[in-house]
């Protein structure tokens, strides 16, 4: 088929890895209990991610699942799907993934139960890179567990540290509720449809006659909605997000607001553009219930929420998250532009995008937030005057990342949030793109604040940098150099991510 | 003759090259020693930007476009465009930067970080060159903002002064923000474009070629005024015209070499320079109110502000903005003499203000003060500089036969034009003009009496200044001189072509002395007349502006700015505690709130109607209820804990004999259980909590009674809507369970022998797992208090 000799099953072969590498780690856990070769671990951890990353971009390169092969691949009778889309995802898991081990290698170096760590870390990975191709409602959900609750376990990492452990709490009982209101929606759903396939739950709802109570349908999807909210960190179901960061050792902190939330995303589309959306369904659904109105005021609120909130923080990694929040609200648009009449391929690829550049840049912000943490500099604001004194290129680095979070022509930031700006106005959705525009501008104003402290004020006191740790200077390296290449090279990933949309709508 | 590509792309691309290797060189000279490293990486700078100069020289005269592909889906490009306002501007950026760079590596001798420094000024000057020749929108709005980000670093170069700190951040914020609405604007044009050409483009050189067909297309779109609208916001936030000009003089805190090349010659010329580029694109009616309104005020408002000033940094910056409102009140005037004026002012008013900046970095440089009442009769210590100033203050005040005449004439004979065509209100076109002149010279006079007159007492000049800082300044004040006696060497080198591409119509600058009175030069003559008049009092005029100025203080854009950045910061303060208190219960209240609501809207969206209900209840049912609804009001106002959970209690089992009355004995039975048990647990779990928690707010009590209405009415309605109406009949599902129940599974309840026959794999699944989850239960408690190891 489509993949040369190899079965159709080869093509989940990236999240086998993911899987493999936790079990891996396992074993040599078993074999050699509280193991601290951190060397040892972390080699393990980034052998397997990029094992998956090799794996995926061979996929990507070869064309497997995409229309100029045999178009998409589905196994396990339609559960899964491999197609342009899981490959972008996975291959943003991945890259994402990378860097988090990297950067834990120095930051986790030496505290207790390290092989859990990374086995768990991998095993939420594995989660994440099942929920880019899940294509019924209950492989997603299954997914986005498996991707969660090895988070709520990461977050609480630093069992002494009082913050981590009250964020994984936090994080867990938010959770909870919201996987709750998820699975209360599946199957509201399921019991309208009688599906829960995408493709399935479309056929039946492309067949007006054929949905059971229109009312149950409707709740059903709003539940959805709500779940996929949690897991996006979207308003208002953001409020484990800025504390669960913050708690949580940086480099997990990175984890969860890059790679969880694009896990998120790419469910989330899939959901409504194949299942409540799509040629056939789009009719019937929005009949029933108008999910692209709903999603218009969950970007708007969780835009202007995430910025405004920011905007007055004192810590520089609860910014960063309530941030992450704000970014939340940017790819909602892609959700949100999806009216009839609009460039669908144009709007879904413009948010697949916006998520992969976010992938590096914003992993690169938190492994700086965890390169301060491993010198100790404090974490506020003030506590960064001076860092480029110190450590130029650190700082040149976390500048790179910042301004490309405002949108700014330093990094790929620009171009995906010009492209959120033109699906928001190719939609015709004007107050997106004046919401986007606006919480652009105030954004900028936190996000200087930042380079500020670093570049234009005078150090307080004595401050001593004693060691520079190779793992995460190696991570904010490469996260900075992806993250300046993807403004020339961005026209790479804005054609994967249509041809990957097109493929859906 | 077609440009070549290659040219222009390496004169961009050198500037930046340099900025990347300029660090590095920084510390191998600083490795080497000796003089080479306190100055050798300005010079280095030197050389490229006369590298980039003479690749630019070498395209003059030569018109086309080159492309190189970048994101082909969207046709965006980087597209080059070659033509003589791209040239003109591009000169100046170079030229002017040969100068800048020698004279910045003497005067910036000795400081700290010059790898920084010289690197992002280079960076910076590339950044020009970029907008310069870009005729891609994307591509221009990328250099657009680069430059910004530069000029933030610029000025943020002095970081031991609190006040550079926050006019970095101000510079920025206003000129990134006006960038966004540039991105805006740079949307709807594609927009436009996809409507006129049939596809998605940011080309501006295709659309620049037919202006007809992509304002036809903009205007059915209704895209027209908005994005011109947008886009001379942009350009009045990078330009400084009021009311965002408060950021320019801020920005003079940076060195001063900064301050000459991108708050005078550069930078702030950006906005003006795409003015005049999208100019044959909106060029109208609207355009003109607009745009020569907006110039004109600035013009104005400028030069009053430049007379009241009491540094004289702060006087230039002021006169810049003023002059900045002459060009674009110049590209905003219809006619061919509105292109001719600001295109001719962009030449002439870089070459002098870059030369006076200078000038002013050398007299604090000698002497130590800023303070234009501490300085004076400097011709004495500094014969040569105050020869320069001479010649450039004269130019910059449009005095015949100075460079700055010819085209303030110009701008005159526009505005003159433009109100005997349309008359009315039009008339204060020319008026503002002389007005906004008047004090032009005034201030003009002002700084040239720097080095008039007499020495104040208590002023010393330090030493003679360096050649090397003087021989930036005397080579740009020549070319101001070469500009006044033969002004038509400039304008037929590059300045004419400049105005032609900003033009509708035919252009021809006729630069010379007037021979006959002309309203022009009735106006010009007012103008200095008026000044020099003005000049001779000129403290009480100060004084005049200076009440005026502080009468109007509270609408004063730098006021507004603070107030407006002080109120987001509390709104945002505030928001913090109100939606993120650090409260499980608060989130939970906010996540059930939001289900709540986001069920309500899927309702109504759907527009379900809410069955009717039957009035056959039984009274036994009735009571029952009641008696839960009052245990569940009293559990509110229970006094303990103890009796607020033995009354919730109450509740729960009124709940399970309500399940009785309604014949499910077995939920009766799990729900009894269930109640026990949770009864039991909070009872333990009570022991160990304080008795006691504070007072309660009436005010959070009413929220959470308004909360829980809202969320338990949200629960009724549900279930009246979710709940299946009784006439309909049952699924195919149901009717197979209920027929085959006693058949096959011998049991009337249909439930139960769903679980235990027809679906007891399943259940034998589940209570598998949680055999097994007790199991670990088990086994973690027995590993209490020892690891796994030991």
């Amino acid at each position: 088929m489509a993949l040369g000799t190899l079965p159709n099953e080869a093509a989940i072969l990236p999240m086998a890895i993911f899987g493999i590498t936790a079990v891996a780690l396992f074993l040599y856990d078993t074999i050699e209990p509280d193991s601290t070769n951190s060397e040892m671990l972390a080699g393990i951890s980034v052998l397997g991610s990029l094992s998956a990353l090799g794996v995926t971009g061979w996929y990507l390169v070869a064309g497997t699942g995409q229309p100029e092969t045999e178009g998409a691949i589905r196994i396990f009778d339609d559960a899964l799907v491999v197609d342009g889309m899981s490959l972008f995802f996975t291959a943003l898991i991945a890259s994402v993934v990378t860097l988090v081990v990297l950067a834990s290698y120095d930051y986790v170096k030496d505290q207790e139960k390290q092989a859990e760590y990374y086995s768990l870390l991998l095993l939420a990975a594995t989660g994440m890179a099942t929920m880019s191709a899940a294509n019924s409602l209950v492989t997603g959900f299954i997914a986005l567990e498996l991707s969660s609750l090895p988070s709520y376990a990461l977050v609480a990492y630093l069992k002494d540290n009082k913050g981590s452990v009250e964020a994984g709490l936090k994080y867990f009982l938010i959770g909870a509720l919201s996987s709750a209101v998820l699975a209360y929606g599946i199957s509201l759903v399921y019991a309208a449809t009688g599906s829960l396939q995408f493709e399935a739950v479309a056929a039946v709802l492309a067949d007006g006659e054929a949905i059971e109570a229109p009312g149950v349908l409707g709740l059903g999807v709003m539940m959805v909605i709500g779940g996929f909210a949690y897991k996006t960190a979207s308003v208002p179901f953001h409020f484990w997000a800025p504390e669960a960061y913050e708690g949580a050792p940086a480099p997990i902190a990175g984890f969860l607001s890059s790679a969880s939330k694009a896990a998120g995303f790419v469910l989330a589309f899939r959901v409504f553009t194949v299942a409540f959306g799509g040629p056939a369904g789009e009719a019937a659904i929005l009949e029933t219930v108008d999910w692209v109105v709903a999603f218009q005021i969950l970007a708007v609120a969780t835009m202007t929420v995430g910025n405004f909130a920011a905007l007055k923080q004192e810590k520089v990694k609860r910014m960063l998250a309530y941030s992450s929040v704000g970014h939340a609200g940017y790819v909602l648009i892609a959700l949100a532009a999806l009216t009839e009449g609009a460039d669908h391929q144009l709007v879904l690829g413009s948010g697949m995008a916006h998520l992969l550049v976010y992938g590096f840049m914003n992993t690169g912000a938190f492994m700086f937030i965890a390169l301060t943490e491993h010198w100790g500099v404090g974490r506020e604001f003030e506590d960064f005057n001076g860092l480029s004194q110190e450590a130029p290129f650190a700082a040149a680095a976390m500048s790179i990342f910042l301004f490309s979070l405002a949108g700014l022509p330093l990094g790929g930031g620009f171009f995906s949030k010009f492209y959120l700006l033109m699906a928001s106005i190719n939609g015709g959705v004007a107050l997106l793109a004046v919401a986007l525009v606006v919480n652009s501008a105030v954004s900028l104003y936190y996000y200087t604040r930042v380079v500020k402290a670093m570049w234009v004020e005078e150090p307080n006191g004595d401050l001593e940098i004693e060691s520079y740790p190779t793992g995460l200077y190696a991570a904010i390296a490469i996260a900075a150099v992806a993250t300046v290449l993807l403004l020339p090279g961005f026209g790479i990933v804005i054609d994967t991510a249509q041809m990957a949309a097109g493929m859906l709508v | 003759m077609a440009p070549q590509g290659g040219v222009v792309v390496a004169a961009i691309a050198l500037p930046f090259l340099g900025a990347a290797l300029v660090p590095l060189l920084y510390r191998l000279f600083g490795r080497v020693g000796g003089r080479l490293d306190e100055e050798g990486v300005g010079y280095v700078g030197a050389g490229v930007a006369l590298t980039s100069f003479a690749l630019v020289v070498s395209q003059v005269g030569e018109a086309g476009v080159v492309s190189f592909s970048w994101i082909p889906s969207l046709d965006v490009a980087l597209r080059l465009q070659v033509d003589g306002l791209a040239v003109l501007f591009a000169l100046l950026a170079s030229g002017i930067g040969v100068c800048i760079f020698t004279y910045a590596a003497r005067y910036m001798h000795g400081k700290d970080n010059l790898g920084r420094f010289f690197g992002t000024l280079l960076a910076f000057m590339g950044s020009i060159l970029g907008v310069a020749f870009a005729a891609d929108l994307v591509v221009l709005f990328v250099f657009w903002e680069l430059t910004s980000v530069c000029s933030f670093v610029l000025i943020g170069y002095y970081t031991d002064d609190d006040e550079s700190r926050y006019s970095a951040r101000m510079a920025m914020l206003v000129t990134v923000g006006g960038g966004l609405c540039l991105l805006v604007a740079v949307a709807m044009l594609a927009i436009g474009a996809e409507a006129a050409f049939g596809a998605r483009t940011f080309d501006l050189a295709a659309m620049l070629a037919e202006p007809e067909a992509m304002r036809a297309a903009l205007e059915t779109k209704g895209l027209f005024l908005p994005a011109m609208g947008l886009l001379v916001v942009a350009a009045a936030a990078k330009s400084a015209q009021v009311p965002l000009h408060f950021w320019l003089p801020r920005a003079m805190v940076a060195p001063t070499p900064v301050s000459a090349f991108l708050h005078s010659a550069t930078m702030v010329k950006v906005g003006v320079y795409v003015l005049g580029r999208t100019r044959p694109l909106f060029v109208g009616e609207e355009w003109t109110l607009l745009v020569a309104t907006l110039g004109l005020v600035t013009m104005a408002v400028g030069a009053l502000l430049a007379v009241l000033a009491t540094d004289i940094k702060e006087l230039l910056a002021y006169s810049t903005a003023s002059h900045l409102g002459l060009m674009v009140a110049g590209f905003g005037l219809g006619s061919h003499y509105g292109a001719e004026a600001g295109a001719f002012h962009l030449f002439n008013h870089a070459l002098f203000k870059a030369a006076l900046f200078l000038v002013a970095g050398i007299v604090a440089h000698e002497v130590g003060t800023r303070d234009i009442d501490e300085l004076g009769g400097l011709w004495r210590d500094l014969p040569v500089t105050a020869l320069i100033t001479g010649v450039t203050a004269l130019s910059m005040a449009g005095i015949p036969p100075f460079g700055g005449f010819y085209s303030k004439e110009i701008l005159f004979e526009a505005t003159w034009e433009a109100a005997a065509h349309d008359g009315g209100a039009t008339w204060l076109f020319p008026a503002l003009a002389v007005f906004a002149s008047i004090f032009t010279v005034v201030y003009s006079l002002r700084f040239l009496w720097l080095f008039v007159g007499d020495r104040p007492e208590g002023t010393t000049v330090a030493h003679r200044p360096s050649p090397l800082l003087v021989a930036p300044a005397a080579l740009l004040a020549v070319l101001v001189a070469v500009t006044s006696v033969v002004p038509d060497l400039a304008i037929d080198a590059v300045v004419n072509d400049a105005a032609a591409a900003t033009a509708v119509h035919d252009v021809e600058i006729h630069a010379a002395l007037p021979t006959h009175v002309t309203p022009p030069v009735a106006m010009s003559a007012v103008a200095v007349g008026g000044g020099v008049a003005a000049f001779r009092v000129v403290e009480d005029v100060r004084t005049a502006i200076g009440r005026v100025h502080a009468g109007l203080h509270a609408v004063h854009p730098e006021a507004v700015y603070d107030r407006l950045l002080s109120v987001t910061e509390t709104a945002s303060a505030s928001l913090g505690p109100l939606v993120h208190n650090g409260l499980v219960r608060t989130y939970v209240s906010w996540a059930l709130i939001a289900s709540s609501a986001l069920a309500l809207a899927g309702y109504a969206s759907a527009t379900v109607a809410i069955p009717s209900l039957s009035t056959e209840v039984p009274v036994t049912i009735v009571l029952v209820l009641g008696v839960a609804v009052l245990a569940a009001i009293a559990t509110t106002r229970a006094e303990a804990h103890v009796t607020g959970v033995l009354t919730l209690g109450i509740l729960g089992f009124m709940v399970a004999i309500f399940y009785i009355l309604a014949s499910g004995p077995d939920l009766a039975l799990t729900q009894l259980i269930v109640e026990t048990l949770v009864l039991l647990i909070f009872l333990l779990v009570i022991e160990q909590m304080p008795a006691f928690y504070g007072e309660l707010d009436r005010r959070i009590a009413a929220r959470d009674a308004v909360v829980s209405l809202f969320v338990g009415a949200t629960a009724t309605v549900t279930v009246l809507v979710a709940a299946p109406s009784a006439d309909r009949p049952l699924s195919d599902t149901a009717r197979y369970y209920v027929d085959s129940a006693v058949p096959e599974g011998g049991g009337a309840n249909v439930v139960n022998v769903i679980l235990t026959d027809f679906r007891a794999l399943d259940t034998l699944g589940e209570s598998i797992v949680i055999a097994v989850a007790a199991l670990s239960v088990l086994v973690l408690l027995a590993m209490r208090g020892r690891g796994e190891v030991r």
